[in-house]
């Protein structure tokens, strides 16, 4: 039998997932007497919003990590490919999110707090992934990234709880901490969570080949500033 | 158009081109090594 | 054999992509710097009045007229009945409430379709004249903070 890779099996699981979970969510989980068809996109905002918010923490961590110990490049090569592909969740959930507050709301945009926030965690991911591409020494390059990450992710939390600290046009939130019972139908619930773990499995499949690529290129990028 | 659809297509869309991106720089460091090592081998015989 | 080669001229491509970011390093990093700023300015100027997305209707009534090119935001729920559109145009106009004071307004262009749903609150983005009217130039649909299935 042919060896099967880590990052196979992190895919097969994510594509797995990614049909049974899109199955369910338009065959399966109610329409929102509300909003109509349109609140489906609730099953790719959420979890893409969530994956890179919490992408954002998991960079400061993993540059703390390698603050105390900056001899392994180990942590610094995890964090720059969390950072990338937190950026891509976060992408997509500012496109679907402009998407459904169209329909929803009656306009593409709006100025308001958890939009704002989420806006500002974006650029906080440009800043880390431009300032790591324009640096030419490593070190400097991981500490500056890691300033950034440890200020950006004092935005994550921010964002969760923005309905709560100020007003907003988004609703309350209706998974985790500050959920209000009842605030979502069950089904929408499970159709919720099977994407939730759809979209993790494909997003650790992409930081896991991110990571390999990275790590080849930190020693690839060491042995030809040897060899010069 | 149906904004959900447009929704959906595009984050496919993104989903798609990055692990394209992804798997083409796999393919070219991977080249670079192989080529690294016949390079290595020339020089040390 | 041409492999060597070609990941020779690789490894000269790299060593120029270096330089060039050594020799321009300066430079770039000032340009991340004022681009980091300017949207810094930007994010800040947003954040101002994001804290305060909207006001409520007995707020705005304390607040006052707006002035001159000043936007402000109110929210509040549509009486049932008070909406009348003037004849073959768009101009339309209503009352909001937000439980006890209400405020007539009235908006120029298309109504979003959430707009009469009973659950939804309304946010108007416009000014407040001297007489007490709320004229809209965009309207915001909040829509209720439940998902509820549809019983069909």
């Amino acid at each position: 039998m042919k060896n099967i890779s880590i990052s196979e099996i992190f895919w097969i699981f994510s594509f797995i997932f990614l049909i049974t979970s899109l199955g369910i969510v338009f065959m399966w989980a109610p329409t929102d007497v509300n909003l109509g068809v349109s609140q489906k996109i609730f099953y790719l905002h959420l979890p893409t919003a969530i994956l890179g918010m919490i992408s954002i923490v998991i960079v400061a961590f993993l540059s703390i990590l390698y603050l105390l110990n900056s001899e392994n490049n180990k942590w610094d090569d995890l964090a720059y490919s969390f950072a990338e592909v937190g950026m891509i969740f976060l992408t997509i959930a500012l496109i679907s999110g402009s998407l459904w507050s169209k329909p929803a709301w009656g306009v593409w945009w709006t100025w308001e707090p958890k939009l704002t926030l989420t806006l500002a965690l974006w650029f906080v991911y440009v800043a880390y992934l431009m300032m790591r591409s324009y640096m030419s020494d490593l070190r400097n390059e991981a500490k500056f990234g890691a300033i950034v990450a440890l200020i950006g992710s004092i935005d994550a939390p921010l964002i969760y709880y923005a309905t709560e600290l100020w007003r907003s046009a988004h609703p309350g939130a209706v998974v985790g901490p500050n959920a209000e019972p009842g605030a979502l139908d069950e089904r929408m619930f499970l159709a919720l969570i099977l994407s939730f773990i759809a979209f993790s499995f494909m997003f650790i499949f992409f930081v896991s080949n991110r990571y390999f690529l990275r790590k080849t290129e930190t020693r690839m990028n060491m042995m030809v500033r040897k060899l010069n | 158009m149906e904004y959900f659809a447009a929704a959906y297509l595009i984050a496919g869309f993104v989903f798609f081109g990055y692990s394209f991106i992804l798997s083409r720089k796999i393919k070219d460091l991977k080249n670079d090594i192989q080529e690294l090592q016949i390079r290595i081998e020339e020089n040390s015989s | 054999m041409n492999k060597p080669e070609s990941f020779e001229e690789n490894l000269d491509f790299r060593e120029q992509e270096i330089s060039f970011i050594y020799t321009h390093r300066i430079k770039l990093v000032v340009a991340v710097l004022v681009l980091v700023l300017a949207v810094g300015y930007l994010a800040f100027n947003a954040w101002d009045s994001a804290k305060v997305y909207y006001y409520t209707v007995a707020e705005i009534k304390e607040i006052g007229p707006t002035t001159e090119g000043q936007f402000v935001r109110v929210s509040g729920k549509l009486i049932e009945g008070s909406f009348e559109r003037v004849q073959n145009t768009t101009l339309a106009s209503f009352i909001l409430t937000d439980g006890s004071e209400t405020v007539q307004a009235i908006h120029q262009g298309i109504i979003p379709d959430l707009f009469f749903n009973e659950h939804s609150e309304i946010i108007l983005e416009g000014r407040y004249t001297q007489d007490n009217i709320f004229e809209s130039n965009n309207i915001i649909v909040k829509c209720p903070s439940k998902y509820i299935a549809s019983s069909s």
